[in-house]
């Protein structure tokens, strides 16, 4: 959800360019750019709207936000409150959740970019032998609801311990079992677009390097890795906000209880079994939105030196 | 563009007909909402059929071979180019 907030400001991007011209065709462009840019401008405050929504309902009171739309809080009897998010940050198991979707998010993020980016490079620039149709299969692979898989595969994990009570090396062997889960979903995804990245890059590089006796190791750690910090970026933002939002996954390869629950588990119990306090998930959703965003702008600038580089030029 | 706007295509196609949690969750596939992978997930788990969701996610599957066959080309055609 996140990412539809978190998208916009990539857009305007693109501006700088087109200010850097002449005065006339600054002008002719303008004309035909603002077109564009009231385009531009109204999708994205229709992007944004629900998400302003939200972030005005979570400053409203509880019988407030279940009785009159959000907008009504505009009008100028103001009866903002922190009600929400105090009682969200007071939470006494919020910390430890914190902790848990670190725990589950950094290495649900990291192995499956690890493995994809290995993957797609064999799939991009290596020749074996079906290879085209084990592509093929894994992009059938991505038509897998995941949700049809939970049975069979929490079977699996219990069958080999991999359950939250367990340890595993003084960890709790809960996250194991969640980090290969978010892992196998991720994978396929992830390699596909990786793959597509890796594909277009130019032959004369690969070529080159050859000739310089670089053997394929050397060629995807000084060659492929670096020229796709941006593909790679965008992965590791999209995995990221997948695990972190996760609230599926987690609950059935973790369970809820207080020691293991991350930060959604912990936030959806906030809410009653019927609904009680159901005001409380717009303050929850801007406190779990809080890392995901700096992720993003953490991540963001990478975009801009892949674009900048400039080495994909022929 | 055109193998960016490849992937992208895809993807949506693909996320799209795996749809679950939204019906799952809003109609549960009531009033003409039902969709092939909450069908499967009714079939198999509620309805203890596991041929009739067997079934459905070979025509699942069947309903992605066209992006698939769409993607074969078009990874031909990159390679061709290179």
């Amino acid at each position: 959800m996140s990412v539809a907030t978190a998208a916009p400001p990539t857009t305007p991007s693109a501006h700088p360019q087109v200010r850097r011209t002449r005065w006339s065709e600054r002008i002719s462009a303008g004309v035909a750019g603002a077109g564009l840019q009231v385009a531009v401008l109204a999708l994205t405050l229709a992007w944004i709207v629900p998400t302003l929504g939200l972030l005005i309902n979570s400053f409203r009171t509880g019988g407030a936000f279940n009785t009159s739309g959000w907008w009504t809080a505009l009008a100028p009897p103001f009866n903002f409150t922190l009600e929400s998010y105090r009682h969200v940050l007071g939470a006494s198991d919020l910390a430890p959740s914190f902790f848990n979707s670190f725990m589950i998010t950094i290495p649900a993020t990291i192995i499956p970019t690890a493995v994809a980016a290995f993957a797609a490079y064999a799939f991009s620039w290596m020749r074996f032998w079906g290879r085209d149709w084990i592509f093929l299969a894994l992009v059938g692979l991505l038509a897998v609801p995941l949700q049809v898989t939970f049975i069979p595969l929490l079977t699996l994990a219990v069958h080999f311990g991999l359950t939250s009570g367990n340890n595993f090396f003084g960890l709790n062997a809960g996250f194991l079992a969640v980090w290969i889960a978010h892992t196998g979903y991720g994978l396929p995804f992830a390699i596909y677009l990786l793959a597509n990245f890796f594909r277009v890059l130019p032959q004369d590089l690969f070529e080159s390097a050859e000739i310089d006796g670089a053997g394929p190791v050397t060629v995807f750690f000084r060659l492929v890795l670096p020229l796709s910090v941006p593909a790679i970026a965008s992965l590791v933002i999209f995995q990221f906000l997948w695990v972190w939002n996760d609230l599926l996954v987690a609950l059935i390869y973790v369970g809820g209880t207080p020691e293991v629950a991350p930060l959604t588990v912990t936030l959806t119990n906030l809410v009653g079994s019927l609904g009680q306090h159901i005001e409380y998930l717009t303050a929850a959703a801007f406190v779990s939105m809080f890392v995901p965003l700096i992720v993003f702008f953490a991540l963001q600038r990478y975009f801009v030196r892949g674009i900048l580089a400039g080495s994909v030029k022929g | 563009m055109m193998p960016t706007i490849v992937v992208v295509g895809t993807t949506m196609v693909i996320f799209a007909l795996k749809a679950f949690d939204v019906v799952y969750v809003m109609t549960a596939g009531n009033y003409n909402t039902d969709i092939l992978a909450r069908r499967m997930y009714s079939e198999l788990y509620n309805a203890g059929n596991y041929a009739n969701a067997s079934a459905l996610a070979v025509v699942l599957l069947l309903a992605v071979v066209p992006v698939l066959i769409f993607n074969l080309r078009q990874f031909r055609a990159v390679e061709a180019r290179r």
